[in-house]
């Protein structure tokens, strides 16, 4: 039965219905017709909604819209500047820093990337850079700060396949600085190629970047308050995420001065609509559950894939290829809610540590919303900036290159995500 | 009145989800000071609820929900229509049976009391035949909308931005 309602659920989905109720009524169909009462279907849907580390989600996503209010990014990208705008290709560098500091406070990379292509965008148009290059480096940028924690991408793998959140936290930081280096090693090859400009004459003297460092103290401080935070268990994920937006409004309202109460509202009117919007796709996916396990749908696909080789390497180099093929069609939210409970066990049962394989995961996930024809980051910053669909493709796959290539490292060697997680948990 | 009902609902949903937050938050906070207030969770996970229906509802309004349009988009602007007509009625029969369900439901779930609140368990449960009827009178609303013309029914893709 899963294999027809799967069918329905994708014909249903591509014709294009909301996924969500793409979702609903192909699996209402098992409610109504399987073994189950109905009324277990509603029972399903009320039940998704009570679980309180699912909140970490919203919590996250509302703390992100605070950060960026706060008066936080504008102080970032100085810092930023100061830090990379020497490099050939200054502007660039300063976009892909950004996005790893902005990764401390914020968790999505679809924020992050709109951001960037509204505030630096334009500059880096100005100084001539080709318009694929602006939105390749802005896009795949964005991807370090759903990899640095906090990371929303992470905590919904974490939530849906029972793995602490701590540690993926943690897990994300090594990852995080070796994407920043990789994408910039590549921004400054093609810079350098092209004969694009520094931003700065020489590097800034120490005294300035300690100044701007200072200046940027509440979010530069914000991840280890938030690491120190879980790891004593002063609060969990979820409260850590009330924590991140009480803190938002008090560097915005306190400190900084920039947030108004009209601005925290926009916030909140904003906040509820995307919590709407992933709310919904998670209800109304939370009726698959019931109907996967019944027909030990995980155990079978455990089978069939150990079947075709055990070998661990192999098996997750032949699932990462897979996901990044589903990433270029579907959106990630989806891919998360629909892979995360049957790729759990998988990798479990050959042995792949569950925050190695996270790390892994969410990073060719959120890839999928950077890598053409269907992608949200991509589709966000191309359409701010006005870039057609090929000249960003060319342009991008440089960087699309490099994650891959990070990826396939991680793979490989998986002591590089687990080292810090095991150092500060033991 | 629309415009009323609809800054009336957009400013319950904002309510609900900003008490979630701030009962997460002192929830932590009393603990933490060894006092812990242990409704808090309840009263945060019953506010989430009533914040995700209302919210889903507004951004079912906004258009904002994730659609694929990639196989769509290539297909003749008629048969885009007559799609999205079939699913918007799909949707509002999906929508009746999660109302009917759903008060079934609540029904039964009258005696059974949220943690230990003192709540009945059937507010939570309740939000979802409510949702489901906020978004069935969004879709019938839309329906209408497009008979006179006002509106147009053909599949647009829309992405969700959340990670």
């Amino acid at each position: 039965m899963t294999g027809t309602l799967t069918i329905v659920f994708l014909v249903l989905m591509f014709l294009g219905m909301p996924v969500a109720f793409a979702i609903g009524i192909a699996f209402m169909f098992f409610y109504l017709f399987g073994p189950m009462p109905t009324s277990i279907a509603v029972q399903k849907i009320v039940t998704s909604t009570q679980s309180f580390p699912l909140l970490a989600v919203p919590l996250f996503v509302f703390a992100g819209h605070l950060m960026n209010q706060s008066g936080i990014t504008e102080r970032l990208i100085r810092l930023s500047t100061v830090l990379t705008g020497w490099i050939r290709g200054g502007l660039a560098h300063v976009a892909i820093m950004l996005a790893a500091l902005m990764g401390g406070v914020s968790g999505s990379a679809v924020a992050d990337a709109a951001m960037e292509a509204r505030i630096l965008g334009p500059s880096m148009l100005q100084r001539g850079y080709a318009r694929g290059f602006v939105c390749g480096s802005i896009v795949v940028g964005s991807l370090i700060t759903a990899t640095i924690p906090p990371s929303i991408g992470l905590i919904l793998y974490g939530f849906l396949g029972n793995v602490s959140i701590g540690r993926l936290f943690v897990g994300g930081i090594v990852p995080g600085v070796l994407m920043t280096l990789f994408l910039m090693g590549t921004a400054y090859i093609i810079a350098r190629r092209r004969g694009y400009e520094a931003e700065l004459e020489r590097i800034p003297p120490l005294r300035e970047i300690l100044f701007k460092m200072w200046d940027c103290k509440w979010a530069l401080l914000f991840p280890i308050f938030l690491i120190v935070g879980i790891r004593y268990g002063i609060f969990t994920p979820s409260e850590a995420g009330a924590f991140a937006v009480v803190y938002a409004i008090f560097i915005g309202m306190v400190v900084y001065r920039e947030l108004t109460l009209e601005k925290l509202l926009d916030c909140l009117r904003h906040s509820v609509r995307d919590v709407g919007m992933i709310m919904l796709i998670i209800m109304l996916s939370s009726m698959i559950g019931y109907v996967i396990t019944l027909e030990s749908v995980p155990q079978n696909a455990t089978e069939f894939l150990v079947g075709l080789t055990s070998n661990k390497y192999a098996l997750m180099l032949l699932i990462i290829a897979f996901i990044i093929a589903l990433g270029c069609l579907l959106e990630s939210t989806v891919i998360v809610l629909l892979l995360t409970p049957i790729l759990v066990p998988i990798v479990s049962a050959v042995g792949v540590d569950l925050v190695h394989f996270g790390l892994v995961m969410m990073t060719c996930v959120t890839l999928g919303s950077m890598t053409p024809p269907v992608g949200v980051a991509m589709f966000t910053v191309c359409g701010i900036l006005k870039c057609p669909m090929d000249e960003y493709t060319r342009e991008a796959l440089p960087f699309l290159g490099a994650v891959i290539g990070l990826v396939v490292i991680m793979i490989f060697w998986p002591g590089l995500v687990l080292f810090l997680p095991n150092l500060v948990f033991g | 009145m629309k415009q009323i009902l609809y800054k009336l609902e957009e400013w319950l949903a904002m309510a609900f989800f900003a008490t979630t937050t701030v009962m997460v938050f002192i929830g932590a906070l009393t603990r933490t000071v060894g006092a812990p207030l242990v409704w808090s969770v309840d009263v945060a996970q019953l506010t989430f609820a009533w914040a995700c229906v209302l919210g889903a509802d507004i951004a079912l309004k906004h258009n904002s929900h994730v659609v694929i349009d990639i196989a769509v988009k290539k297909m003749p602007a008629a048969v885009r229509r007559a799609l999205g007509l079939c699913w918007q009625i799909a949707i509002l029969v999906f929508l009746g049976l999660l109302i009917w369900y759903g008060v079934d439901l609540t029904l039964l779930n009258t005696q059974r009391s949220l943690g230990d609140a003192g709540i009945s368990y059937a507010w939570v449960t309740v939000a979802i035949p409510v949702g489901a009827a906020l978004m069935a009178i969004t879709t019938i609303d839309r329906l209408f909308g497009a008979m006179t013309g006002q509106q147009s029914l053909a599949i647009e893709g829309r992405d969700g931005d959340a990670i």
